[in-house]
């Protein structure tokens, strides 16, 4: 299997950026992307399949990516999972905090398609 | 009150999405067009129809202000009916670091979030 046969989860209220998001993932190679709204639909999605990543966005309601993140950590299940946030949320206590909370990586808004790529490799290695 | 200026802000949001939407289907059509030229101009082609699909994020983030300034709208809307002084919400530690965008003067770029990020130590449980 390759590792573009990663299966991912990308979390955004946006549907636009959803839509940015899925697209560069496929620039990249990488096609098996599902998408969730909010946390709470990435939480029952995760339990229903395997993902080889999260990509979430940080302010949704009612459940926001860092709690997302928070749950996803706290579970033995997934809590392995890289997990790279994608938020315009840019202060340092968002960084800090979103690191001590166990992020793999981080992606202030607006990205372009490199720093997608390059984060991805730190996360998941070459591709 | 603002009842009228609320519901602006919400079509400005759909617009926005709506122009967005386009701008893709556009940057897509860019792709189909890049499969039958030649490899040079087809590189070129794939490369404008990735910065557009950028670009579009300029939709997630002014929606983001335009909710701040929705939410703030509502409270002033909400205070005036009441005839209270105007008081934010008190917000919990977890709503108080969802802000959105910072101001372009003052937001970091992704360097200096890396450097940040890179030098902050997880504390061990």
């Amino acid at each position: 299997m390759s590792i573009k046969d990663l299966q991912i989860l990308i979390v955004d209220d946006y549907k636009t950026m959803l839509r940015i998001v899925r697209n560069l993932l496929g620039q990249l190679g990488f096609n098996n992307v599902e998408e969730a709204t909010d946390g709470q639909m990435a939480l029952t999605k995760l339990k229903e399949k395997n993902y080889g990543l999260i990509i979430s966005d940080w302010n949704m309601e009612p459940m926001s990516g860092l709690d997302l993140l928070k749950a996803v950590r706290a579970d033995d299940k997934y809590k392995a999972v890289p997990f790279i946030m994608v938020t315009a949320e840019s202060k340092t206590d968002n960084v800090v905090i979103a690191k001590q909370a166990g992020v793999s990586n981080y992606i202030v808004k607006p990205f372009n398609a490199d720093t997608l790529k390059q984060k991805l490799t730190s996360v998941i290695g070459q591709f | 009150m603002l009842e009228i200026e609320l519901k602006q802000l919400s079509e400005v949001v759909k617009e926005t999405e709506s122009a967005a939407n386009s701008f893709m289907n556009s940057a897509d059509e860019l792709r189909k067009i890049a499969k039958n030229v030649d490899s040079a101009i087809a590189r070129k082609l794939e490369d404008i129809a990735t910065r557009i699909y950028e670009a579009c994020s300029f939709q997630d983030l002014t929606g983001q202000r335009i909710k701040n300034i929705r939410n703030k709208l509502t409270l002033v809307s909400q205070n005036a009916k009441g005839n209270k002084p105007l008081a934010e919400q008190e917000k919990t530690f977890e709503q108080s670091l969802m802000n959105g965008p910072q101001d372009s003067g003052i937001a970091p770029d992704q360097n200096e979030v890396d450097n940040l990020f890179n030098k902050t130590q997880v504390q061990k449980n």
